[in-house]
């Protein structure tokens, strides 16, 4: 455990026999590999573990990661950081400075009346150690060290991705949705199918459901691919290969198209080898048309084309060549990308895989694709139940509903509660007449002359939490009964297509199948490196999200341009200070918010259920531009800013 | 629900925020962010600070965005909160260009108020930050106003003017930090960007960023030039809005007072832009006639205002070929002044200047329109607005107040009715015309004149108007602000609309309340409705009601023009449209570049 020699944490001064609070100091020894921390700055403090660190040169360094944040529309933020800099730029040269006083009533001004979070907690550090160690404030040489500074929020901790969303929030209320829909493509180019599919982890950490509700962030991501993308105003560019190597892409779901966009942008040539005759993986087959109309999809695997990659269709990995082969022409990297195509079964009994009226949710959802495309929709004749309480099974059972002649039954397991899909889609599936038993467990499939009958099921109970605090459940005896059907989709998971990958192409997998990455997102083999459903890692373990999957290929790239350029991949500090943070638990998860005065949440107009159960098109709309604006405003910008001070230079810092 | 400001109880409603609590009960928070005509309240100024107490405790709030709760105690104006208070305003004038006495904004500036409210007597933050407005533009590219970011304290008023008022949306807010700014969207400057230069900004502006161009020296270097013939005109509504700066009450006609001050200031002609509103009528009223027996493109919509020209030509340029292609009336009385008026008078018409003082700084850009050139020559050669013809007289020396009224006396361009009158407030274009077009018709005259549903000040305003035998029932619109010109004008290329004839104008009230009045400090539009009465009243005193009946106007056509739309009229009077709708494009990789993120 590092030592603590002295700091101030929540307004407490701290040291090694009294530790902050709440935080994990295990997590503080390091950043990157053999570079201690020497000091933590954020916006509940400072910790100083090497006192040879001169406090005041790492306070001006912090402010002036502030004023360089600061957005400039509110006064005592906009002046007060560039004023603090000054201060502390003339007390680290001045003989004698005699100006604490009003350092510490500018800082107190910025952290008592700014808008927002860089303001009320950029001066925190500074506030602290005027108060309790005004000693340390001496002037004293720069010692060389190192220095990392990163803002970010709840919300963009909580994206896998770490998209800047405060920043393109902004900017869509600054009137610029084309400099927002290039914050989010910094890191994919699927911003409108992003923006209209995503789990969205960040609305459930958005600090602004104390005062009201969480901000639409997905919503209005959308709104700024549709007036940004979608209108043509922002258009892809045709990149000139600054760079010798090409690098094969296996998949041209939305992992490897961001990895190959990614890697265009460094100026490497890309092949993307896809094994169905269409790009867009996962989000072109898995996720129905209702919700992510396939042109929206088109357009942007178009800006990967636009931009110079080569897609060969019908080529799969492990049946038309492996990756040896690819080696083998010439190329300078592999990225795997091949995500989990194929669908799980039940497992229970009368199960047969072979029933036509049998099927996983993955194939069922497939088959509607093409039958959509195709203008032949399937349809279902009878009663249908999908079994399932995830968003493959939403998608699955909202799907059948616009097709069965029938009712259409959900069944899970668990409580709704408990069921890992998006609140908002088990609502519109209720709102469009899907028939929902939850605590409901599957036990046979009866069937009569290979046709299904039933599926014969039994109510579950809920057991006592355990020691992780998760309820699990347990059939109640006698509560079986069979619910008639003709259709039974399972929709419980998806896997890797284990024929892709032989033991001849060397890359180590885990018993699932899914290829063992780093968190580099490197594979065991030399230049090949993976990322998304087909993967276990650090980040995510199978089958992942969308924006998930995304954001490790955002890293896969820069890890690849790395590994090409230097002939190893090193560590990234923004990804590393993220770990950090969530590490050493240095966000407090409980911290509230000043109050506001209450503005709703903006709705955005959708179908009526009635009209939407009987047709594939999209659902929800779009924003209007008043209605982006208005819910623009309502983002607190809940920034705060983590510095890291080491011993040694960190790679990417100063 | 109650609550206690400075220890006296108040009654308030959930939600109500404490500033507007206070500002109900005339309780004094200094802000200067805050706009409540347009219920803006961005919270960027940070200055309406006080001190509240309630269950969680005591703290510093903002009023402005923090709700009252039941039983809190609001403290507006102990030490603590008023220390706190200057030091804001000390922190806003860090980085605001202090040239107060080179400002458009000299004696009129809300910041400089605000400074006197919170007490301020030093500023201990002036000249501290190095080059504090480095990356904010001054841009003077746009022909009728001045973006002068350098003075602009981020109070995002003009933006929420632009956007919820006028439905442009060509004002963004840029850069970051001290360079943050409000910027005119992907556009390389001002003239060239989505701005219609209408002004409504420069009215709610409290600093001197955004301001008309200032031409009065021009004016005075012609004032000053014997070799040239100076030929000055003025709008319907400047009448009742000049009286705002020289302590009239509201809407207060000054007619005869402006007359006899652009005489005392040396103009060798004055003539009346009404008669030009007169002449207006007559083509416009015919055009809209021929379009419709014999089958052009409608509705029409009227063509005066030259923000609403520039929002159709660079917003919704599908609509232009459904826009009167008669001249607005400074258009008009620009041609004549030069061609007939000379012509009358013996006067050199290369000689003549004409200057025009209008209650709209759009009608600067108007004026340099190519299409009101001749040979390369323009057809008025300055505008000043209302703002800048009071601060001419000022620095002439001139108090409107003081001096005594003196009638019009040119015999060719100055006789008025009262259909030119009311061109000056919304709607009174679309009963001007009615006047006109019905006695055209029907050969006699119309017998109610006064078009009751077309008056007063909602955004639209609609008609069925039973228009004699020959015409039957005609649905007319009239709207002002842009942002329901758009709705209208989306209607009728979603081929969705059953008006005839449609007016416009783009400032809320028309000319009355134009870019170019008076500056109310804190209020927007407060009179309107005065000056609106104030233009009926004169039309109802006008001996000629109808611009047909005005007899210069028929002495114009009788003498020089022949008839309305003839040939003569239509080189002279007309004019055309171009699509100017500029669509940006950017490369992604453009706009990373542009990003202001740091990592």
């Amino acid at each position: 455990m590092p030592e603590l020699v002295y700091g101030v944490w929540d307004g407490v001064a701290v040291d090694a026999h009294n530790r902050p609070a709440g935080i994990a100091m295990d997590a503080l020894d390091v950043f990157d590999t053999d570079n201690p921390i020497a000091v933590l700055l954020s916006d509940r403090g400072f910790l100083v573990f090497d006192p040879q660190v001169s406090l005041l040169w790492v306070l001006q360094k912090h402010c002036m990661k502030v004023a360089s944040e600061s957005c400039g529309k509110c006064s005592p933020c906009r002046t007060g950081a560039p004023l603090l800099c000054n201060a502390l730029q003339k007390a680290m040269t001045a003989t004698h400075f005699d100006g604490w006083d009003e350092v510490r009533e500018i800082a107190q001004q910025m952290v008592e009346t700014s808008l927002c979070g860089v303001g009320k907690t950029g001066p925190i550090p500074l506030l602290a150690a005027i108060t309790h160690f005004p000693e340390k404030l001496v002037a004293a040489p720069d010692l060389k060290h190192g220095f990392f500074s990163t803002m970010t929020s709840p919300c963009i901790e909580a994206c896998p991705g770490l998209v800047n969303i405060p920043r393109y929030i902004d900017y869509i209320k600054d009137g610029h949705a084309d400099l927002s829909a290039n914050v989010v493509l910094r890191h994919y180019p699927f911003v409108g199918s992003c923006g209209r599919v995503c789990v969205r982890t960040c609305e459930s950490k958005c600090k602004r459901a104390q005062v009201d509700a969480p901000v639409s962030i997905r919503n209005l991501k959308r709104f700024a691919a549709d007036a940004a993308l979608a209108s043509g105003v922002v258009t892809p560019f045709s990149v000139d290969c600054s760079r010798p190597e090409r690098i094969a892409i296996i998949g041209a779901g939305p992992v490897g198209i961001t990895c190959a966009y990614h890697l265009l942008r460094r100026g490497y040539g890309v092949d993307i080898f896809e094994a169905k005759d269409e790009a867009g993986g996962m989000i072109r087959y898995g996720i129905p048309i209702y919700r992510l109309p396939k042109d929206t999809l088109g357009e942007e695997v178009g800006i990967v084309t636009k931009m110079g990659a080569k897609i060969s269709y019908n080529q799969k990995l492990g049946r038309d060549f492996g990756i040896d082969d690819l080696f083998a022409k010439g190329y300078a990297a592999v990225f795997l990308a091949c995500g989990c195509p194929k669908g799980s079964y039940l497992g229970m009994e009368g199960e047969d895989t072979s029933l036509p009226d049998y099927e996983n949710g993955i194939d069922f959802l497939e088959r509607v694709y093409e039958g959509v495309k195709a203008g032949a929709s399937p349809v279902l004749t009878g009663d249908v139940v999908i079994v399932g309480g995830g968003n493959v099974a939403m998608d699955c059972c909202r799907a059948a509903k616009r097709l069965a002649t029938g009712t259409v039954h959900l069944i899970y397991r668990r409580t709704e509660a408990d069921a890992p899909a998006d609140a908002e889609e088990i609502s519109a599936a209720k709102a469009e007449g899907v028939q929902f038993h939850f605590l409901c467990g599957q036990k046979a499939l009866q069937t009569d002359k290979g046709k299904i009958t039933g599926l014969a099921v039994v109510a579950m109970a809920q057991t006592e939490p355990d020691a992780s605090g998760r309820r699990g459940v347990t059939p109640i005896p006698g509560t079986e009964s069979v619910i008639p059907c003709s259709h039974v989709i399972a929709a419980i998971g998806q896997m890797t297509d284990k024929a892709m990958l032989t033991e001849k192409d060397g890359i180590a997998r885990d018993r699932k199948q899914c290829v063992l990455v780093n968190a580099a997102q490197e594979t065991n083999r030399e230049g090949v490196f993976a990322a998304g459903d087909c993967t276990a890692g650090p980040r995510a373990k199978g089958p992942t999200t969308l924006i998930m999957g995304m954001g490790q290929a955002y890293f896969a790239a820069r890890s690849i341009d790395r590994y090409l350029s230097h002939g190893e991949v090193s560590f990234d500090s923004r990804w590393r200070m993220s770990e950090l943070i969530k590490d050493a638990h240095l966000m407090d998860e409980d911290e509230c918010v000043s109050q506001k005065v209450p503005t709703k949440r903006v709705d955005v107009h959708e179908l009526a259920p009635a009209e939407r159960a009987q047709s594939f098109d999209e659902v929800e709309q779009t924003m209007t531009q008043e209605e982006a604006w208005k819910e623009a405003s309502r983002c607190m910008r809940c920034y705060r800013i983590y510095s890291v001070v080491t011993a040694k230079h960190i790679p990417g810092g100063e | 629900m109650k609550a206690y400001i400075n220890n006296r109880e108040y009654d308030f409603e959930e939600g109500e925020s404490i500033l507007a609590c206070a500002r109900r009960n005339n309780v004094f928070i200094p802000s200067l962010c805050r706009f409540e005509p347009l219920n803006h309240a961005p919270g960027t100024c940070r200055v309406c600070l006080v001190k509240v107490c309630d269950a969680k405790g005591s703290r510093i709030v903002t009023s402005c965005d923090t709700p009252l709760c039941e039983g809190m105690r609001v403290d507006t104006f102990s030490k603590e909160v008023r220390d706190m208070q200057r030091m804001q305003v000390e922190m806003i004038l860090a980085d605001h260009h202090q040239d107060c006495a080179a400002c458009s904004r000299h004696g009129d500036c809300e910041l400089q108020d605000l400074a006197e409210a919170v007490g301020l007597t030093r500023n201990r933050f002036a000249n501290i930050l190095q080059k504090p407005a480095a990356g904010r533009p001054v841009d003077e590219s746009a022909n009728a106003m001045l973006r002068d970011m350098t003075k602009c304290i981020r109070c995002l008023r003009c933006v929420t003017v632009c956007r919820d008022i006028q439905g442009v949306a060509a004002l963004t807010v840029d850069g970051k930090g001290l360079g943050s700014h409000i910027g005119i969207g992907m556009a390389p400057n001002h003239q060239s960007s989505a701005c219609i230069q209408c002004g409504q900004c420069t009215l709610v502006c409290p600093t001197g960023a955004l301001a008309e161009r200032d031409q009065n020296d021009m004016v005075l270097d012609y004032l000053s030039n014997p070799e040239v013939t100076t030929v000055f005109s003025f709008a319907p509504s400047v009448r009742v809005l000049m009286g705002d700066e020289f302590g009239f009450a509201p809407g207060t006609n000054v007619e005869g007072k402006i007359v006899a001050a652009l005489r005392m200031i040396g103009a060798d002609v004055v003539i009346d832009t009404d008669f030009a509103a007169d002449v207006t009528i007559m083509e416009e009223g015919t055009e809209l006639l021929g379009r419709v027996t014999k089958g052009g493109v409608l509705p029409m919509f009227t063509s005066c205002c030259p923000a609403w020209i520039n929002f159709a030509e660079k917003h919704i340029p599908a609509i232009l070929p459904h826009i009167s292609t008669t001249r607005s009336p400074q258009g008009i009385l620009g041609a004549l002044a030069k061609s007939y008026l000379p012509e009358k008078m013996g006067l050199d018409p290369k000689r003549v200047i004409n200057i025009s003082i209008m209650p709209c700084i759009a009608k600067k850009d108007e004026a340099a329109r190519p299409q009101l050139a001749r040979d390369g020559v323009r057809d008025i050669d300055v505008v000043i607005s209302v703002r800048e013809f009071s601060r001419l007289l000022r620095r002439l020396g001139v108090d409107l107040a003081a001096i005594p009224p003196e009638p019009f006396d040119n015999p060719f361009m100055s006789a008025s009715t009262g259909a030119a009158v009311i061109f000056g407030t919304t709607g009174g274009v679309m009963e001007a015309a009615i006047r006109t077009v019905y006695a055209v018709v029907n050969n006699r005259e119309l017998a109610g004149i006064e078009t009751t549903p077309l008056r007063g000040l909602e955004g639209v305003r609609t008609a069925r108007l039973d228009m004699g035998e020959k015409l039957g029932t005609v649905e007319v619109a009239v709207c002002h602000g842009l942002r329901n010109a758009r709705i209208l004008a989306e209607e009728v290329l979603a081929g969705k609309s059953p008006y005839t004839f449609i007016e416009v104008m783009a400032c809320p009230g028309g000319c009355i309340d134009g870019g170019g009045s008076c500056r109310i400090k804190g209020g927007y539009h407060p009179a309107k409705a005065q000056k609106q009465q104030s233009l009926f009243t004169m039309d109802r005193q006008m001996v000629y009601r109808q611009s047909h009946n005005n007899p210069q106007v028929k002495a114009l056509y009788a003498d020089y023009l022949g008839a309305p739309n003839a040939e003569k009229a239509h080189h002279l009077l007309h004019t055309h449209y171009t699509d100017r709708k500029d669509f940006q494009h950017v490369t992604i990789e453009e706009n990373m570049r542009k990003l202001t993120l740091t990592e």
